[in-house]
């Protein structure tokens, strides 16, 4: 009797979850595919969704390197070749060479970090595959060009200020590990009472006192940077230095 | 084109005495098969691309939708990648039997097509056996298959040919017994003939005219689904442990011809089920004109065998593959009994009510529609669970 039961309960088995099974796959049907069609069906290009903070291919602001050769020093893998001289008559710097090879590249961020206005630094692209590795050789400079020389007070020419402002801003990202936020310029204003806010949103009622400061000085001081651009190139890598002391 | 035969007659080109009868016949037959040649192979060749869509869309996929509008040349595409690669065979096969296998299949995928009802006067040879010519030569495909494997010359190719040819001889039997409960009620074995049984509304259709019909319509659709290896049966190819079964060592154009076979068979297994049990191409009387009527019967016979063949996909999107213990207790232990007993019970139905039960019959339909209405509110409960946009457009 139990086989003959058996028998029967397979059957049952057997119909009844072949027939919810062909329903939920039914219900997938109806459901709009979740493919990309990366890299040429997609409403946004994929480069423009990327966060501010993604590591691509590098890009060199020329218009505001010091030539300080700062990111040079700092490659670990020396992927990037600069040549950097100084003209005996105008006693300028003159940068004659850049090239950043991507081939071997490998996204640390380690150069952005030190450069004092921001020249250097990641973009959203993403997109290298070429046919050669010698193409992969970004070369930034085709004539030399003389470096840029933070002035004392705000940039009088509209054009680069905007740069540096935009390297400024990188500047500040890496300053501060975890604020990864879409740019937001007019958030930046230079009050310390206001700095805190984004760093820490909803904060508890009363955090610790020394954190509290360590926090408003880490945000305070690029702002202060922003508000007074070249005015001395140092300020960023020191304020991202005391805040581990602090904190 | 008679007269153009005629012309060639007269110029000799047939040898000095010919007889034109022959040479008219010969020529009217390989007409057809042009024909269906013609329209078999592509329709296979699209059902794939159709195929690649329906899964994908199971999947949250899109699917092909590159080559041509939204993929449809898909096939296209894959047809040429197959007659540009290169046909090896293998050093060690047998080369002569490694070479005729694919033909095999193909001629068992094309010969059926010869009996296939696509309308009241649309078919090419409307045989009084018709039913057994189109169980029998499918068949056939057993010999290619196992000729494939054995050929080949590889333990892979070897165990899925035998498999297959395991596999569609036992499900020949619950098919044909499936058959039989619409024999036995109509007493012909034509395929015109059953569809004249059969009328165009669902409460005539004989799936729905008593319950063991129903039961030998289901075991006969899947025992179609075993036949063709198609999921959850397709355990000829079981990628997982037979890399690609009887396949494995073809390459080029022959390889294709497995698979358009497997695909164009799909259609014949629904065509089966469409003839036997969902009325055919039968149509209301609504227009005069004969040549209208026919094109309005293609048109069902063809959406009918469509649906089912979506069906099938749909399943193969559905169900994972069964084990090869499974697959045969499945049809011995389950499958055969139950076709003797609705053999039985159609055979003491008959003997009841000769002309049918009209309301059994609005029974049946009754509850086919329940089963329908159930089904759909089991996707609608799912689609619901899962909180998806809905998205009804086939295409994206
Ligand atoms: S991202 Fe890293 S590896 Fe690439 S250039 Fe900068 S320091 Fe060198
Ligand atoms: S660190 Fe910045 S400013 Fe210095 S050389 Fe590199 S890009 Fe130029």
């Amino acid at each position: 009797m139990g086989a003959f039961a058996d028998y029967f309960r397979h059957i049952r088995d057997a119909v009844t979850t072949i027939f919810d099974g062909m329903a939920v796959t039914a219900s997938h049907l109806v459901r709009k595919p979740y493919t990309v069609q990366y890299p040429d069906r997609i409403p946004t290009r994929v480069q423009d969704t990327l966060p501010f903070r993604y590591r691509g291919i590098l890009d060199v602001d020329l218009e505001i390197c010091t030539g300080c050769l700062a990111c040079d020093r700092a490659c670990p893998i020396n992927c990037i070749a600069m040549a950097v001289e100084k003209n005996a008559q105008t006693r300028e710097l003159v940068i004659s060479q850049f090239d950043i090879d991507i081939a071997k590249c490998m996204f640390c961020g380690l150069c952005s970090e030190p450069c004092p206005t921001g020249a250097i630094h990641h973009t959203t692209e993403f997109e290298g595959a070429d046919y050669s590795l010698e193409s992969l050789i970004r070369r930034f400079i085709v004539e030399p060009v003389v470096a840029y020389k933070p002035k004392k007070g705000p940039e009088p020419d509209p054009a680069i200020a905007q740069l540096l402002e935009r390297g400024m801003h990188y500047v500040e990202e890496w300053a501060q590990p975890g604020s990864d936020k879409p740019p937001a310029p007019a958030a930046a204003k230079p009050s310390v009472a206001a700095a805190p806010g984004p760093r820490a949103p909803a904060p508890k009622p009363v955090p610790s006192a020394p954190k509290a400061a360590a926090d408003g000085a880490a945000d305070a001081s690029p702002s202060a940077v922003e508000s007074a651009p070249g005015a001395e190139p140092a300020p960023v890598p020191e304020a991202a230095k005391d805040k581990p002391d602090n904190a | 084109m008679q007269a153009w035969l005629d012309s060639l007659i007269a110029r000799g080109a047939f040898g000095p005495h010919p007889s034109p009868d022959l040479i008219y016949g010969a020529a009217i037959a390989i007409a057809c098969a042009l024909v269906l040649f013609l329209v078999a192979v592509p329709f296979a060749s699209i059902v794939t691309w159709v195929e690649r869509r329906v899964w994908a869309r199971i999947q949250s996929r899109i699917g092909p939708n590159r080559v041509g509008p939204n993929g449809f040349l898909q096939w296209l595409a894959d047809g040429f990648k197959h007659i540009c690669k290169e046909d090896v065979v293998p050093a060690e096969a047998d080369a002569p039997l490694f070479r005729l296998a694919p033909y095999l299949v193909v001629l068992a995928f094309i010969l059926p097509w010869a009996v296939m009802p696509f309308a009241s006067s649309l078919i090419l040879a409307d045989l009084n056996i018709g039913i057994l010519y189109i169980t029998a030569v499918p068949a056939l495909t057993v010999i290619g298959i196992l000729m494939a494997g054995w050929a080949s010359n590889n333990k892979w190719s070897l165990i899925g040919g035998i498999r297959s040819a395991a596999q569609i001889i036992s499900y020949e039997i619950p098919a044909g017994l499936a058959i039989f409960p619409v024999v036995l009620m109509t007493g012909t074995l034509s395929m015109q003939g059953i569809i004249r049984a059969q009328g165009w509304a669902p409460d005539r259709w004989f799936l729905f005219a008593n319950p063991f019909c129903f039961v030998a319509a289901v075991i006969l659709f899947i025992s179609g689904l075993a036949e063709n290896n198609r999921t959850p049966f397709d355990l000829p190819e079981a990628e997982s442990e037979l890399v690609a079964g009887f396949a494995t060592e073809y390459s080029s154009m022959r390889y294709l011809f497995f698979f358009m076979a497997e695909w164009g068979n799909m259609f014949i297994a629904a065509a089966i089920v469409v003839t036997l049990f969902l009325g055919g191409w039968q149509f209301p009387a609504i227009v005069q004109s004969p040549r209208l009527m026919n094109l309005l019967q293609l048109a069902t016979f063809m959406l009918k065998c469509l649906f089912l063949v979506f069906v099938s996909m749909w399943i193969r999107g559905t169900l994972p593959r069964v084990r090869i213990d499974q697959m045969m207790s499945l049809c011995w232990k389950y499958f055969v009994p139950i076709s003797f007993i609705n053999l039985l019970g159609t055979a003491v139905w008959v003997a009841i009510f000769p002309d049918g039960n009209r309301f059994t019959q609005w029974l049946m339909l009754s509850f086919g529609v329940a089963v329908v209405l159930l089904f759909l509110a089991r996707v609608v409960a799912f689609t619901r669970r899962a909180r998806m946009e809905l998205y009804f457009h086939p295409t994206i």
